[in-house]
């Protein structure tokens, strides 16, 4: 588990929303919500591995195999 | 580490590259429009108060009419002086199909000049004017529009491109 993945979470969230605003401000709202929909599917893509990495650990843990 | 860096640079440089390329045509079409308006204009004075023969006053409406729609307009005028039985409509046309790529110009703003071509150099003085007259007052319409879609894109663009970088390399890192 490294920090560096939240630091990376973190900076896709800053700059989509500021994309989000820009956009927003220019009127194209529509396009504004689609980016901040990819940015929520990316980082929810780097989140499931380390979900999948902490069930396993679960189990492990508790023996459930 | 340090190819990772410049590779994040390269990429960078390349998304806020082509956001400044698109920002750009937004600002580039006023400035063709009014140019047309300008070239138009004075294509009018020729025709209404000169009579010049047409390749003459299409040469004297480009050098009024700035650089990119001034070379249209000079292109047409060549065309219309070396070749044989084309109308003034016709060579203008024809210069606007060879530029269409490099212009800014939309389809829309096309069609207004279009309209013109079957009337160029080939009805009376009255209807000739006419139509410049109305040619004109559309373009300016439609550069009241470009410049509103300027203000509104030009800078989105640019932000745009330099952040999607930005967040492509933030994802591939």
């Amino acid at each position: 588990m490294d920090v560096q993945l939240l630091f990376r979470i973190a900076g896709v969230g800053i700059i989509v929303a500021v994309m989000a605003t820009v956009l927003k401000q220019a009127g194209k709202d529509e396009q504004g919500q689609m980016v901040t929909l990819v940015g929520v599917l990316v980082v929810l893509m780097m989140v499931v591995t380390l979900l999948g990495k902490f069930f396993n650990l679960v189990k492990a843990t508790f023996g459930m195999y | 580490m340090t190819l990772k860096l410049i590779g994040a640079a390269l990429t960078v440089l390349a998304t806020a590259w082509i956001g400044f390329q698109v920002a750009a045509r937004y600002g580039r079409r006023p400035a063709e429009l009014r140019g047309f308006q300008n070239g138009l204009s004075v294509l009018v004075t020729e025709v209404e108060y000169g009579a010049t023969p047409m390749p003459d006053a299409l040469r004297s409406a480009a050098r009024a009419a700035g650089p990119v729609a001034g070379a249209i307009l000079a292109d047409a005028a060549r065309r219309l002086a070396e070749g044989a039985g084309i109308t003034p409509g016709e060579a203008v046309s024809a210069a606007l199909e060879e530029r269409r790529g490099s212009t800014c110009l939309t389809p829309a703003d096309e069609e207004i000049l279009a309209a013109l071509f079957p009337v160029l150099g080939a009805s009376d003085r009255q209807d000739q004017v006419r139509h410049l007259r109305l040619a004109i007052d559309r373009l300016a319409a439609a550069e009241a529009e470009a410049a509103d879609e300027r203000r509104r894109y030009e800078r989105m663009y640019r932000y745009v491109g330099v952040l999607s970088g930005l967040a492509l390399v933030l994802i591939l890192i």
